[in-house]
């Protein structure tokens, strides 16, 4: 595996979805590869920082409103 | 013991006109519908009332529901579509991004403290104003709804190879924003100095 095709497989790396022959093939490449490493490393930061986004609470009950509405054509 | 009813079982009621059976597929998605539309809108008031105009379209396309993908998907499909609608229409209008508005130089600068720590606006403001839809879409179905590459496949409709190409390039732009733009001070501490969001 060189540079650019482990580039283009990095976010399935990250889904742990690489097949087993490409995920060996990723492993090896990574560990002689200090700048995809590298790359691959700043990716997985900035899905964390992404996945830190809490989820809220909605701000009603969205069944009142299909209740009320309910009279209407369905 | 009763546990809780089967999806299939309420969604086969719901297709018969059950209101009530409804109402449970309703309380079970009402949380991940507003989030949904909250991460792809960046704006509550904007979510609010598009989650409830998915509620509503889905309560009334119900007995169209063939048991091809599961409810959330369904449901998240009719939710893409209103969006893509709303963004339609919005498009027409230009958006204020913050990036733009210049911030004084000097003083106490309250804009900056206050913004210091709200992580959450943040990451908001960046896939609202910084990653295109289509980028935005996917990576908040698969990053923050945890969906997989088919369900995002069928829900936006895409190839699996589509999808996988966008999701890459997804994740390279939002990485971007806050890694090798001005906002590195993120990835140290998570904590935002904005640099990268406000012209300071």
């Amino acid at each position: 595996m060189n540079c650019s095709e482990a580039k283009a497989f990095f976010s399935e790396q990250l889904d742990g979805t690489l097949s087993k022959k490409s995920r060996a093939a990723m492993r090896r490449h990574l560990e002689s590869c200090p700048n995809c490493r590298a790359d691959c490393e700043s990716l997985m930061k900035s899905l964390k920082i992404l996945k830190k986004l809490k989820e809220v609470d909605a701000p009603r009950d969205y069944r009142t409103t299909a209740s009320k509405k309910k009279g209407g054509k369905r | 013991m009763i546990g809780e009813p089967l999806e299939i079982e309420l969604v086969e009621q719901a297709k018969q006109g059950d209101n009530e059976a409804f109402n449970h597929l309703f309380v079970r998605e009402q949380r991940y519908l507003f989030n949904l539309m909250l991460q792809l809108t960046g704006d509550v008031a904007a979510a609010d009332d598009l989650a409830q105009e998915a509620f509503w379209k889905a309560f009334r396309k119900m007995s169209s529901f063939r048991f091809e993908a599961s409810f959330r998907t369904w449901l998240t499909k009719i939710a893409i579509n209103i969006f893509r609608n709303e963004h339609r229409k919005k498009a027409r209008h230009s958006t204020l991004c913050l990036e733009e508005i210049p911030v004084p130089a000097d003083g106490d600068r309250p804009e900056r403290v206050v913004i210091k720590s709200e992580l959450q606006w943040c990451i908001l403001h960046n896939l609202r104003y910084h990653l295109p839809k289509k980028y935005r879409e996917v990576l908040v179905l698969r990053d923050l709804q945890n969906l997989s590459y088919k369900e995002i496949s069928g829900v936006l409709g895409w190839s699996l190879s589509r999808t996988k190409t966008n999701l890459h390039r997804a994740r390279r732009m939002f990485r971007g924003q806050f890694i090798n733009g001005r906002c590195k001070a993120f990835t140290d501490d998570y904590l935002c100095i904005c640099e990268g969001i406000l012209s300071l």
